[in-house]
């Protein structure tokens, strides 16, 4: 045999081991993965929310408001489904302050005379007509996407989640007084229930497995004339002075989870 | 032919080195976690090789590997001669100090229902260390009168005495009091902080006159602000914040006793001076120069 046979021999021998070879390798590296892959973000996670019901107390207080703010007496009672999403109720229930004037309000109220003109309530009579929150009701979907954990001076470690909520809201507008009709200016309160939508942010911290603080924001939107008076020039105060009005609302909830025992993640 | 042999059957073996390649490669990923679990069970391991000069028939590679093994917990437990040594926080995700922020914004006023202002502006910051900072910052006010402010004159023949914010610039000194991560859908991590800012400036108003025919005259004040924001990571280089802006200031408004026509040095003369806060809701979006940064630390 020739050297230049055997040049030709070993060079087809490479050329077939690359061939052969190369697909192997290449397939390799694409099988070839990370044990952390499939790996969730936080190992060992204390499960808490999956499967548990919430429930508590608390205080929820409106903010802004034109007329009357609320400072109610409230009540949460949810089923998180999984740990992410949740079902719940939040109803403030009982109105503490019935006469919590907004500054506007008081400003308002301190410039009308006491005794009403042809162009101008009087101070009775423009308080008469106007509406307060008697109570709420808010069935809500809870969308949790942040959970974590955080130390407060270094000292005290939480749990926390924050989530998302939305639903339907159901609002009792309620009155005080009565107006006086013999004097100008029609005036017809606006009361009764009133659904709307309801929209918000709210957080847990997580004291312990069981226990935990909450905190919401709601942004409840429904139809309203606070002022029970003519919005739209028809000289009479009816259905169609009403207009869609957003109101903030603030909640602080003491809630107690249950089962109290929790379950740790993979 | 020996050499087409040879050839051949490096073809054949290749599969056989790619799976031991793969081998080798795995205990290189393994997390921190496993090797440290890998760790702390070498009591087993040290009793078997306390044992090991009673089993005559080891070979001595057994016995050199077992000899390894016990070498390596003992290092372990070597390492970890107090819990002080566990890093609860391994490493900051996101470094700032001595890097510049460039933050445009957007905010909304939140705590007149009379009147609301939508703001537009920027802030320029410097970080001393990575968590005090000193920025400059300005902004642009625009006015939207509310529905219940065009309501009172129609339903209480009442108007109302209002002024309107044009600009206003401040110096704001921040601290970073706590920072941290959570994850989101258990999916990804995300590391945020919280800032604390104090500042002081100056914001610049005129009044909105009840009679529109009347002279407007302008304020300048001083202002001193406090805020509250939490800013979000995305990259190295940017950052989301949302948070709570306080500026609060003496402002003087048009008197309600105005007489009709009063030029505007007798209307600011007469003038009510009132404490005014001004609580706004802004989100941002942070640039960061450098765009990057390297740890000075090992851990």
């Amino acid at each position: 045999m020739t050297k230049k046979a055997h040049v030709m021999k070993r060079g087809i021998a490479l050329l077939v081991g690359c061939l052969v070879g190369i697909p192997a390798v290449t397939q390799a590296a694409q099988e070839r993965k990370s044990p952390l892959a499939d790996a969730p973000a936080i190992r060992r996670r204390v499960e808490l929310r999956n499967k548990r019901f919430e429930l508590g107390v608390g205080l929820a207080s409106t903010v802004g408001q034109d007329f009357y703010n609320a400072l109610m007496l409230n009540l949460r009672l949810g089923f998180h489904i999984t740990d992410w999403i949740g079902l719940s109720v939040s109803a403030g229930v009982y109105n503490l302050t019935p006469d919590w004037r907004s500054s506007f309000n008081g400003q308002l109220n301190s410039a009308l005379p006491t005794t009403g003109d042809a162009k101008t309530p009087s101070q009775n009579n423009a308080a008469a007509a106007e509406n307060r929150i008697g109570q709420v009701i808010m069935p809500q979907l809870d969308i949790v996407p942040f959970t974590g954990k955080f130390s407060a001076f270094s000292k005290l470690f939480m749990n926390y989640d924050v989530y998302v909520l939305a639903g339907p809201s159901f609002v009792n507008l309620v009155k005080k007084g009565t107006i006086d009709s013999s004097e100008c200016c029609k005036a017809n309160p606006y009361i009764g229930w009133k659904m709307g939508a309801n929209l918000g942010v709210g957080m847990h911290a997580f004291v312990n497995n069981y226990f935990a603080i909450n905190v919401e924001l709601h942004n409840l939107m429904y139809s309203n004339n606070a002022a029970g008076r003519d919005v739209t020039g028809s000289s009479d105060v009816n259905s169609a002075d009403a207009q869609w009005t957003y109101n903030w609302m603030v909640g602080l909830n003491f809630m107690f989870f249950l089962p109290a025992q929790v379950k740790v993640g993979r | 032919m020996k050499r087409l042999a040879f050839g051949l059957l490096l073809v054949l073996a290749n599969p056989g080195l790619v799976a031991a390649a793969e081998a080798s490669a795995a205990p290189a990923n393994e997390s921190a976690e496993e090797k440290a679990a890998e760790a702390e069970a070498p009591a087993p391991e040290a009793t078997e090789s306390k044992k090991d000069d009673e089993l005559p028939d080891l070979s001595d590679e057994v016995k050199e590997a077992a000899t390894q093994k016990e070498e390596a917990a003992s290092e372990t437990t070597f390492a970890r001669l107090s819990w002080e040594d566990i890093v609860v926080v391994p490493r900051k995700a996101f470094l700032k100090r001595h890097r510049f922020e460039l933050a445009p914004f957007s905010a909304i006023s939140i705590n007149d229902s009379m009147i609301r202002h939508y703001s537009f502006g920027g802030d320029l910051t410097f970080y001393l260390t990575d968590v005090f900072s000193v920025a400059a910052e300005g902004q642009y006010f625009i006015k939207e009168r509310s529905e219940r402010e065009s309501l009172v004159g129609f339903q209480f023949n009442r108007a109302t005495t209002l002024n309107r914010f044009k600009y206003s610039t401040s110096l704001v000194f921040g601290y970073v009091p706590g920072y941290g991560k959570f994850g989101l859908f258990n999916k990804y991590i995300v590391h945020w902080d919280v800032t604390v800012n104090a500042g002081i400036g100056v914001i610049w108003t005129e009044i909105i006159p009840v009679r529109i025919d009347d002279q407007i005259f302008s304020n300048t004040d001083i202002c001193p602000s406090l805020a509250i924001s939490t800013r979000m990571f995305v990259t190295d280089w940017l950052a989301l914040s949302i948070g709570l802006r306080d500026y609060m200031f003496i402002d003087k408004f048009e008197n309600k006793n105005r007489p009709e026509g009063q030029n505007a040095a007798d209307a600011k003369a007469n003038g009510v001076s009132e404490f005014t806060q001004n609580v706004m809701v802004f989100v941002s979006a942070g640039l960061y120069l450098p765009t990057s940064f390297s740890y000075k630390t090992p851990r």
